[in-house]
């Protein structure tokens, strides 16, 4: 009898244990840490410069939460990513984790070669689409399926633009009213540009990334109430009359106002990018530059007292089209980088739980991704991390960036996306060469629309 | 000849050639100069657009620095194991390929020949997965295997062919000497072959030495997760950042300088034997 | 000499056989350890790469790839980058691969005349082969800037107006060229090295017949640098054939303006690595091969008539 006693005991203590025992922790904070075995797992990403040291602080608090799990952050240079990441997943021993764009993890998850993460997720009881802004995780979704939680923000890249006040008074116009339309840029521009033997000397506004013209193509269509793909991303609507109005426009723009684009593209080389001195916003050459989300850390970095001056420098949202009713102001969301973390499928089990552990620590914690973006002065993916009150005292026009994060618009893609964004490349730069719009567009179109008829009828 | 007047065109002769050699080599000394200025800047001085060739102030400090941002050491002595495989290679397992294919008559010489300068011909951008797919199933990724092995082996036509046009132009009376006196082909590789031709051995040497100091993208591919095992052209990449470089540029010129060095070094060193033989007498095909 | 001659001519029977027989099998020894590497390294590789060329591979593991007959070279002939491509890297071979000979055999010859400090002047003139691309394309990229760069400020200072380099569509192959010749180091050490073969008595013999210098050129030096003329010409040609990085780096992975630079070899890689169209990479790759293939036969063909095998 005492003995039944003792047992039942027992038993009873044993099955309401899990009721006794602390809650789990709310949000992100409670990944299973792969059961709590010894893991070593290989990172591999291209975090370096600037960024490695930050990475390897969030490591480091990771190891506070899951001290067994061993993080390899297997940094990369840039150069040869391709090439290594081609090898990287024909290998029958990849790497745990690898950084992919988000056509890379469509191609990868197409191949089958990444393990959907829609099982870890639930088993570790988070709820992405409650942490995430929509379109950042709609942007990691294949299929129908979840493959990897972003970082650093999809969107952000295309929505705003920084400017130069000194020079904005120098031309007489007002530093606090940036232009805010087509045709407002247009009258800035013309304030402010001026030519010389050499081309131009000081240029009003640079609306294009000279070495990616189908993104900038993409980027000011969605300002004119236009579309790169339908909703299900099966049809191609870039040459509608909207697309073709914009290309006109920016052919337009940057023949009268520019000298043309070989003329901005000899300004822009050189320094093409915020991290070198001589970029020429920075230096009084440059009025309006379209930037992504990373300058403010960059222009911190190279230029601290421009940084510290908000007198010398101000931000704006991406001007929308007057003459078209329906524009407003649009950011794009996911055609470019859009950078997912993919478990590939090639690997033992406790690697990939251990994986998916790093993964939501990265994604989610305070201290794994808010932490990294934070330092980068650059907003999270996260909603919550970007309402701290901190990002506001580092940056004045903290509210600017969360305005154009809601701007964003996800776009559909689709593997072959790659093909399609040099299709629209050559489309676009023939229309600067003369090509008239309407035909360029049309045979891109025809193009693609083939690549991505082929492309749907397989899968 | 009038003996004054000769003289007289020699100097200016050799005042023309030593005229024409400064003026290049101000040219072609240029991006070196350019590379150590950039090194001894802070990221503020980088312009890229302009020249500045004397930073000021001087960051000397760089060349402290940059052991603590890049295991130098490390990488340098891993890409001296894989250098000296390459040069071993280049010196004797491909040297003994080419000395056979120009001086032993052996079935099939001239089919194994056509097909040695056929695999020169063979892209190597797509090369590149099956070779990888090779090592990864023999399961040599992440270790040197991959990049010493096949130079060991002599996996080298542009070497092999080289050798053999030298080999060849040897008089073959030198041989045949030293034949009927009874050597092996061994020998006479190592005692006749070898010693008339220190520029071309010279001249492979150097060749091994550079390609294996300056390979970036096998060393990526296969020691890219495994940063202890990195090569330094692997290093210098490295700090190159995925969002522009002004920040790192200094750093990266650092390494160049000690990427740069030693392939001088062996350079000077290998020169030395291009001097005039004196039993050789002339390449033949 | 003469007894040796004596030798040659008559040789017994019973002697060669079986000298002939030895050196039968030591040849194989000799090349044995590069054929290992052939077969591993070349051979299965090149079977491998056919293979994928008929094959929808994308990218992972290679089993996974579909068997689709000839269909990518059925592509090849309706692309329109491909004929491009093909014609910009012919056009680059054209100028580059003369024009890169000349210059590293020039410069070998500077570096082989009896002057002071030869061996500094032979250690600076092989600084350009050594700089790293990182650093090298950096250079490059000031050096032609349409703007700041030297070359367009030396022609401003002299009265032509600046050149678009880099963003001219007309331009940017000849660019290239130029940088192209940077690289002559490879081919000068080569020259180098084999000008130590030419015998003193040969300049000895040229200068007694009252020549100079122009003599010795043609009578001497070139027709004995004839098979290395020839060596570096067709290692040149195959190594242009698959040039691209330079261009990578300086105009995009597009090839720059209207793909002016888009050279084959860069069209293959952006298949194979920005598109995931591995099979057709692989398959363009073969056709490359191919094409190498048939420059050199001509090469060599035609090598007879100019190429100087002789002695005296």
């Amino acid at each position: 009898m005492k003995e039944k006693l003792v047992f039942l005991g027992l038993a009873l203590i044993v099955m309401l244990s899990p009721v006794m025992s602390p809650p789990a922790r709310a949000q992100a904070q409670g990944p299973d840490c792969a059961g709590g075995q010894e893991v070593t797992i290989t990172f591999m990403n291209w975090w370096g410069a600037t960024r490695e040291p930050l990475m390897n602080q969030v490591i480091a608090n990771f190891n506070e939460i899951c001290p067994n799990i061993t993080v390899v952050n297997a940094v990369q240079s840039w150069d040869g990513r391709e090439q290594l990441v081609a090898t990287a997943v024909a290998s029958n021993e990849p790497p745990n984790l690898i950084m992919t764009s988000r056509t890379e993890t469509y191609q990868f998850a197409y191949q089958g070669l990444i393990e959907p993460i829609g099982s870890f997720v639930e088993a570790s009881g988070i709820d992405p689409w409650s942490i995430f802004y929509e379109s950042e995780i709609g942007n990691q979704v294949f299929d129908g399926e979840l493959y990897t939680m972003p970082l650093p923000t999809a969107g952000g890249i295309s929505g705003l633009y920084l400017y130069n006040k000194e020079m904005f008074r120098q031309a007489g116009l007002d530093p606090d009213d940036p232009p805010e339309t087509w045709q407002e840029l247009e009258a800035a521009t013309a304030a402010m540009t001026e030519l010389d033997a050499f081309g131009i000397a000081k240029l009003g506004a640079n609306i294009l990334l000279v070495n990616d013209l189908s993104s900038s193509f993409v980027y000011w269509l969605y300002t004119n109430d236009g579309q790169l793909y339908s909703d299900d991303g099966r049809t191609v609507l870039f040459n509608s009359p909207q697309g073709v109005e914009t290309l006109e426009w920016m052919v337009n723009f940057v023949n009268e106002y520019s000298d043309g684009l070989e003329a901005v593209r000899d300004f822009m080389a050189g320094a093409p990018d915020l991290t070198t001195a001589d970029f020429p916003l920075f230096n009084e050459l440059l009025a309006i530059e379209f930037v992504n989300v990373s300058a403010f850390g960059h222009l911190e970095n190279t230029d601290p007292e421009m940084w510290a001056d908000p007198e010398m420098w101000g931000v704006a949202l991406r001007p929308y089209n007057a003459d078209n009713p329906n524009a407003k102001s649009a950011g794009v969301s996911g055609l470019a980088f859009s950078w997912g973390y993919t478990i590939p499928v090639n690997q033992p089990q406790e690697t990939k739980d251990a994986a998916y552990a790093f993964l939501e620590f990265l994604a989610t914690a305070v201290d794994g991704g808010c932490y990294f973006l934070f330092e980068q002065g650059r907003p999270s993916p996260v909603m919550a991390c970007n309402e701290d009150p901190a990002y506001y005292d580092a940056n004045p026009y903290w509210d600017v960036v969360l305005e154009s994060l809601e701007i964003d618009v996800s776009v559909s893609i689709t593997p072959v996306q790659g093909q399609i964004n040099d299709i629209l490349s050559r489309a676009v730069e023939e229309a600067f060469y003369g090509a008239d719009a309407q035909t360029v567009l049309d045979r891109a179109a025809e193009e693609a629309q083939a690549l991505l008829d082929e492309f749907w009828s397989e899968s | 000849m009038n003996m004054i007047e000769n003289r007289r065109i020699r100097l200016l002769r050799q005042t023309t050639i030593y005229l024409t050699l400064i003026a290049g080599s101000l040219v072609v000394f240029f991006p070196l100069v350019w590379t150590i200025s950039t090194s001894l800047k802070t990221p503020e001085q980088v312009t890229v657009r302009e020249v500045q060739l004397i930073p000021d102030p001087v960051a000397w400090e760089n060349y402290v620095d940059i052991f603590d941002l890049v295991p130098v050491w490390r990488f340098l002595k891993n890409t001296l194991v894989i250098a000296s495989a390459s040069v071993f290679g280049g010196l004797v397992t491909c040297s003994l390929a080419g000395y056979a294919f120009a001086r032993i008559l052996f079935p099939g010489q001239r089919v194994l020949f056509f097909i040695l300068l056929a695999t020169m011909m063979l892209p190597y951008v797509v090369q590149l997965i099956p070779i990888f797919v090779i090592f990864d199933r023999l399961g040599w990724v992440g270790t040197f295997r991959p990049l010493t092995v096949p130079r060991l082996l002599g996996h080298n036509a542009f070497y092999i062919f080289l050798y053999r046009q030298f080999f060849r132009g040897l008089p073959s009376e030198l041989f045949d000497a030293a034949r009927i006196d009874g050597c092996t082909e061994v020998g006479l590789w190592w005692r006749i072959a070898m010693p008339n031709s220190k520029p071309v051995a010279a001249a492979v040497g150097i060749f091994a030495f550079q390609f294996a100091w300056t390979d970036f993208l096998s060393p990526l591919i296969y020691l890219g997760s495994k940063q202890e095992m990195w090569t330094i052209a692997l290093g210098l990449n490295g700090l190159k950042g995925f969002e522009g470089m002004g920040s790192t540029l200094p750093m990266m010129m650092v390494m160049s300088i000690f990427m740069i060095v030693p392939m001088l070094v062996i350079f000077a060193f290998g020169q030395k034997y291009m001097v005039q033989g004196v039993t050789v007498s002339g390449l033949k095909g | 000499m003469a007894s040796v001659q004596k030798r040659e001519i008559a040789p017994s029977v019973s002697v060669t056989q079986p000298a002939r027989k030895r050196q039968r099998w030591i040849g194989y020894l000799f090349i044995l350890p590069w054929f290992v590497s052939m077969i591993w390294f070349d051979a299965i590789p090149f079977g491998m790469n056919l293979y994928l060329g008929m094959t929808d591979y994308s990218v992972g593991p290679i089993e996974q790839a579909n068997w689709i007959g000839l269909e990518n070279f059925e592509r090849m002939l309706d692309d329109d980058l491909f004929r491009q491509s093909l014609a910009n890297t012919i056009y680059y071979i054209v100028f580059s691969v003369p024009l890169t000979l000349i210059l590293a055999f020039s410069i070998a010859l500077l570096l082989n005349t009896r002057i002071r400090f030869l061996g500094l002047f032979r250690t600076v003139y092989y600084i350009p082969s050594i700089i790293p691309v990182v650093a090298a394309s950096i250079i490059f990229l000031w050096m032609f800037n349409a703007r700041a760069g030297a070359i367009n400020q030396i022609l401003y200072a002299i009265g032509i107006d600046p050149i678009r380099w880099l963003t001219n569509p007309d331009y940017t192959k000849i660019t290239l060229v130029i940088i192209s010749l940077w690289g002559f180091g490879a081919q000068m050490i080569v020259f180098l090295a084999a000008l130590q073969g030419i015998p003193e008595q040969l300049y000895e013999a040229v200068a007694i017949d009252g020549g100079g210098l122009r003599a010795r050129l043609r009578h001497i030096v070139i027709p004995l640098m004839t098979p290395t003329i020839f060596f570096n010409l067709l290692v040149g040609l195959i190594a242009s054939f698959q040039v691209f990085t330079t261009a990578y780096i300086i105009l995009g992975p597009n090839g720059g303006p209207l793909q002016s630079g888009l050279f084959y070899m860069m069209h293959t890689y952006n298949n194979a690595f920005r598109y995931f169209e591995m099979g057709y990479a692989s398959a363009m790759s073969f056709v490359l091969f191919l094409i190498i293939l048939a420059f050199t036969l001509l090469m060599i063909w035609t090598s007879n008539r100019w190429v100087y095998y002789g002695d005296e």
